[in-house]
C-alpha cells in the first residue's frame, strides 16, 4: 500500500477501549480482538488519517486499508436503513420530503463513523430515532446547541432549517460533522471541547433549545443539563435522554435544580452497536423548560468535579444463569428421591451455604428452590415434558458446571448438542 | 345513589381485582360480581358486607357508559408511549380515539386467555395497519381490546368468542356503535377469511393459519419471549414474513400501567399450502426485569407481590417461601403441579427481578398484574428485553 491516505475498508468497524480494541467485520458479523501497537494505526484508518506503510494484520487474511479520503460505508448504510426500517414503517411514508432528506444526510454522516470509544460510553442512536427527535422540535427555526452530538443530531436539525451549534468531546465526530454538512451544504458550528471545563461566556444563555443524550447517573445529567441549561435564553427548553431505571433518580435531580419536566416520551431512543445491531440500551425522551428558578449545578463558569460519568444505572442487575437439559433419558429417576440429594451434593462441593429449601412434588413436575446468601437456584423437572431446567442468579460458571455435570451424567449421559449464548444479562446453556 | 367510578375490575378466575389508579388493588369473592356489574351500571344499593370491602371507591355521582378517569389515563398513557411516533395521531386520531373510549368502557375484564389486551394506541395503530391491507373478511381469533369494532367500519368481521362477558361486551358495542360483528363459538364455525389476526400463544394456531385463504394474510401480535419460537414456527408451516412494525405493541396491566417490552406487529403471506407441523415450542423460560420498584420500603415487600399473586394467579396457591438477606428479598411461590416463580428484590439497587421457570403466558401476565398492583408507582418501569430475533435484522438471520 503506497503511503497515501487512506480509510478502514467497507464494513469493519472498530471500538476502543482503555488498552484493547475489538475489530467489528459486519459482512460475516464476526469479531476480532485487538490489543498493542495496531491499535493506533487502526484508529487513524478509520478516521480516514492513515497514510505510513501498509498496514498488515495477518489473522484477518485480507487488507483492511483501501486508499482514498474517508466516505460513508456503504455496508454500515445499508445495515442501519434495514435496522431502521423495521420501526421507521409506521410512519416514514407520510413524512414531508424535507423530513426524508434529514433521514438520509443523517444515515450518511452515521455511515462515516468506523470508530467508537467504548471507554466513554458511545452508542449512537439510529438514523431513525435522530430523525424523530429533531421532527419533535417543531418547523420554526430555533437557535439549538447540541450539548455532545455522538448520534449526529445537528445534521438532521440543520437539515430541517434550525440553526445548530455542537460541544463534541470527540475530535473524529466533530471531523465528521465537517465534512457531511459541508457536502450537503448545511450550516453547523462545531466546537471540540471537554464539558468540564468552565463555558465561555458567549454562549451562556444564547439558545433555544438544547438536546442532550448523557449517561444515565447522577454525576452525568448533572454535567449536561447544567451546561445545557447554563446555554438557554430564559424560558428555553431542553430535551434530553434518560434511561428508565433512571427515571426516579432524574425527578429528584429535577425537583434539586428546579426544572421542569414539561413532556416524557416513553421509549423514545432507539440505540445500535458497532455489529450495526440493535443495542439492548435504549432510553426515554424528555422535554424540560428552564424556569426563574432552576439553578444549574456545577454553574457555567465552573470546573466539574464528578468522578462518575461513564457508569450506568441499567447494569446494575446480576447476571441470570438458565440451563435446559431437553429429552432427559429416564424420567423414572427424575424425582426428589433423587433429585434433591443430587442438588445437595452439587451445593456442597462448591461450598455454598443453602438458607431455605423447599420443594414441590406435582403430578408430572417437580421443582426444587434453593434460597443461597446473594440468590437462588431452581430446578425444575418436567418428566411429561422430558425436560430438566435449571436457574441460577446471579450466575455462577462454578454451580452451573457443577450442578450441570451432574444432571448430564444422571439424565443425559448420550448428549447430542450443546449450546451457549451469553449476553450481558444472560448466561444461557440448551442441551439437546 | 353510589357509583363503582374510576375502578377497574378484572375476573381472575378465584377472584375479582380490583383497581383504582389512586389506590392500592383489592381482591374480593367472585360472588361479588353481579353486585360490582351493578355498581358500575346502575348504581345499586350495595350490600353492607360488599360496602366494606369497596371502602372509598365507592362515590356518589351518575353512570356513564365510559369511565372518564379510565379514559384520562388511557390518553396520558398512549401519549406517553406513541405520542411520538410522527404522524400517527394525524393518520389514526379517530380511531385512537374509538379505542380509548371502548378502553374506558370495558370496567369488568375477563383475564386474558391469549391474545393480551393492548395500549388503546396500540390497537388503533394495529387497526389502521390491518385496515390498510387487500381483503374484506377478517377473522379475529381473541378480542380483549376492542380491535374488532374498529375494524368492522369498513370490513366485515367475524370473532371467535364463546358467550361470556367478554362477546356481551362487544355486543353492546357494536350497538352503541353502529357496526355489524358476527360471532362463531369455535374455529370449526369460521370460514376462511382474507385476514386472520391471531396470537402466537393461541392454542388453535395452526388451525386459525389455515383460515387465511391462499394469498391471504395473517397478522400477529408477537410479545417476548415468543419472537424466536414463532418465526421458526411460521416459517415451517409456510408462512413469509413481509411486513414487521418493531415494538408498537404495548400491554395494558391492570392497574392503569404498561408492559415496557412492547410486541412486534408481524404481516404474514400464505402463499400455498400450509405444512402441517408440530405446534408452537413454549419458550423455556422468561424473566420480568422492573426498575425503580416502589414501595421497597414495607416490612416485607415480597409478601405483598405474594399476596397480589395469590389473588392474579391461575392456580390456587402451593408453597409459599420468603427469605430476607442484607439488601435482598426474595420470594418463591409456587402453585400444586410445580409451576411457579421466583422474584428476587435488590432494594438499594432498586431492581427486582422475576423469573418464570418454566414459562407459563397465564404465570406471566399474572406476574406482570401482581407487581403493577403490589410494587409500581409513576417511576417503575418493566424493562424491555429485545428478543434475540428482535436483535437480529429480520433478513439476516
Amino acid at each position: 500500500m503506497p503511503e497515501v491516505a487512506c480509510h478502514l475498508v467497507d464494513g469493519l468497524i472498530l471500538t476502543i477501549a482503555r488498552e484493547t480494541g475489538r475489530l467489528f467485520d459486519v459482512r460475516n458479523k464476526k469479531t476480532y480482538n485487538l490489543k498493542g501497537e495496531v491499535l493506533e494505526s487502526l484508529e487513524k484508518l478509520a478516521a480516514g488519517n492513515y497514510s505510513g506503510p501498509a498496514l498488515k494484520i495477518p489473522w484477518l487474511g485480507e487488507t483492511v486499508a483501501t486508499v482514498g479520503p474517508l466516505q460513508a460505508d456503504p455496508v454500515i448504510v445499508d445495515s442501519l436503513a434495514e435496522l431502521d426500517q423495521t420501526y421507521m414503517c409506521s410512519y416514514f411514508d407520510g413524512l414531508p420530503d424535507r423530513a426524508r432528506q434529514a433521514y438520509d444526510a443523517v444515515l450518511t454522516a452515521h455511515a462515516h463513523r468506523k470508530r467508537f470509544w467504548e471507554s466513554v460510553g458511545q452508542c449512537p442512536a439510529l438514523p431513525e430515532t435522530v430523525l424523530r427527535r429533531a421532527l419533535l422540535l417543531g418547523e420554526d427555526p430555533l437557535d439549538v446547541v447540541c450539548v455532545g452530538d455522538d448520534d449526529f443530531l445537528s445534521v438532521a436539525l440543520a437539515a430541517l432549517g434550525h440553526h445548530v451549534t455542537v460541544f463534541e468531546i470527540d475530535e473524529l465526530v466533530v471531523g465528521i460533522l465537517g465534512k457531511v454538512a459541508a457536502t450537503a451544504g448545511l450550516e453547523i458550528e462545531t466546537f471540540e471541547v471537554n464539558l468540564r471545563t468552565p463555558l465561555e461566556e458567549r454562549f451562556v444563555g444564547r439558545f433555544d433549545v438544547f438536546v442532550t443524550d448523557p449517561m444515565s447517573n447522577r454525576d452525568c445529567f448533572e454535567l449536561f443539563l447544567s451546561r445545557g441549561f447554563s446555554m438557554l435564553r430564559p424560558g428555553g427548553k431542553g430535551f434530553t435522554a434518560v434511561h428508565p431505571a433512571a427515571c426516579r433518580l432524574f425527578r429528584e435531580i429535577a425537583d434539586e435544580r428546579k426544572f421542569a419536566i414539561a413532556n416524557w416520551h416513553r421509549r423514545h431512543n432507539r440505540y445500535y452497536g458497532p455489529d450495526m445491531l440493535l443495542h439492548e440500551y435504549e432510553s426515554d425522551w424528555v422535554e424540560v423548560h428552564k424556569t426563574d428558578a432552576t439553578e444549574p449545578q456545577p454553574d457555567a463558569s465552573s470546573y466539574s468535579l464528578g468522578m462518575d460519568l461513564y457508569t450506568e444505572m441499567f447494569q446494575r442487575r446480576p447476571m441470570l444463569g438458565i440451563t435446559t437439559i431437553e429429552d432427559i433419558e429416564d424420567v423414572r429417576f427424575a424425582m426428589p428421591f433423587y433429585l434433591e440429594p443430587l442438588l445437595d451434593t452439587a451445593v456442597e462441593n462448591v461450598e455454598l451455604r443453602v438458607r431455605t429449601k423447599s420443594t414441590q412434588l406435582g403430578l408430572d413436575a417437580t421443582s426444587i428452590y434453593l434460597s443461597v446468601a446473594r440468590g437462588h437456584i431452581v430446578l425444575h423437572v418436567d418428566r411429561k415434558k422430558r425436560r430438566i431446567l435449571l436457574e441460577t442468579v446471579p450466575h455462577d460458571a462454578e454451580v452451573t458446571g457443577v450442578t450441570q455435570c451432574m444432571l448430564l451424567a444422571a439424565y443425559k449421559p448420550t448428549q447430542i448438542e450443546l449450546t451457549t449464548h451469553t449476553d450481558r444479562s444472560t448466561f444461557e446453556i440448551h442441551v439437546r | 345513589m353510589r357509583f363503582l367510578q374510576g375502578t377497574n375490575v378484572t375476573h381472575w378466575g378465584h377472584t375479582l381485582g380490583l383497581c383504582h389508579p389512586d389506590s392500592p388493588g383489592i381482591f374480593v369473592e367472585t360472588r361479588w360480581l353481579d353486585d360490582l356489574e351493578s355498581l358500575i351500571t346502575s348504581g345499586d344499593e350495595v350490600p353492607k358486607q360488599l360496602a366494606v370491602l369497596l371502602g372509598d371507591l365507592l362515590a356518589p355521582g351518575d353512570a356513564y357508559p365510559v369511565d372518564n378517569k379510565t379514559l384520562e389515563r388511557m390518553a396520558e398513557l398512549d401519549r406517553l408511549y406513541l405520542g411520538w411516533v410522527p404522524g400517527l395521531w394525524q393518520r389514526c386520531g379517530g380511531l385512537i380515539t374509538g379505542a380509548q373510549r371502548l378502553a374506558a368502557s370495558c370496567r369488568i375484564h375477563e383475564r386474558p386467555r391469549h391474545a393480551l389486551p393492548s395500549l388503546p394506541a396500540s390497537t388503533a395503530h394495529r387497526a389502521s395497519v390491518i385496515a390498510s391491507l387487500d381483503g374484506e373478511q377478517i377473522l379475529v381469533l381473541d378480542d380483549p381490546d376492542g380491535l374488532s369494532l374498529l375494524l368492522a367500519q369498513n370490513k366485515a368481521v367475524t370473532v371467535v368468542e364463546t358467550n361470556g362477558p367478554r362477546r356481551r361486551w362487544l355486543e353492546s358495542q357494536a350497538n352503541r356503535c353502529n357496526v355489524r360483528l358476527t360471532f362463531v363459538e369455535s374455529l370449526a364455525d369460521a370460514k376462511q377469511a382474507d385476514i386472520v389476526v391471531v396470537s402466537p400463544s393461541d392454542p388453535r394456531l395452526f388451525e386459525a393459519c389455515a383460515l387465511a385463504r391462499p394469498g391471504g394474510i395473517l397478522v400477529a401480535t408477537v410479545h417476548p419471549p415468543w419472537g424466536k419460537v414463532w418465526k421458526a414456527f411460521a416459517t415451517d408451516i409456510g408462512l413469509e414474513v413481509f411486513a414487521s412494525h418493531r415494538e408498537v405493541e404495548y400491554v395494558l396491566l391492570p392497574g392503569g400501567r404498561v408492559f415496557d417490552a412492547a410486541g412486534d406487529l408481524v404481516l404474514h403471506q400464505r402463499v400455498g399450502t400450509l405444512t402441517p407441523t408440530r405446534p408452537l415450542e413454549m419458550p423455556s423460560t422468561y424473566w420480568l426485569d422492573i426498575d425503580s420498584p416502589a414501595h421497597t420500603g414495607l416490612q416485607n415487600p415480597c409478601e405483598h407481590l405474594a399476596d397480589a399473586l395469590a389473588g392474579c394467579a391461575p392456580w390456587p396457591e402451593a408453597n409459599r417461601s420468603l427469605d430476607r438477606v442484607g439488601e435482598r428479598d426474595a420470594l418463591w411461590w409456587s402453585a400444586a403441579h410445580a409451576s411457579g416463580l421466583v422474584a428476587e428484590l435488590w432494594r438499594e439497587r432498586q431492581r427486582l427481578l422475576v423469573t418464570i421457570s418454566p414459562f407459563s403466558p397465564e404465570l406471566s401476565f399474572a406476574a406482570m398484574a401482581a407487581v403493577s398492583l403490589s410494587l409500581c408507582d409513576d417511576s417503575t418501569r418493566f424493562r424491555a428485553h429485545h428478543g434475540r430475533w428482535q436483535m437480529q435484522n429480520l433478513s439476516t438471520e
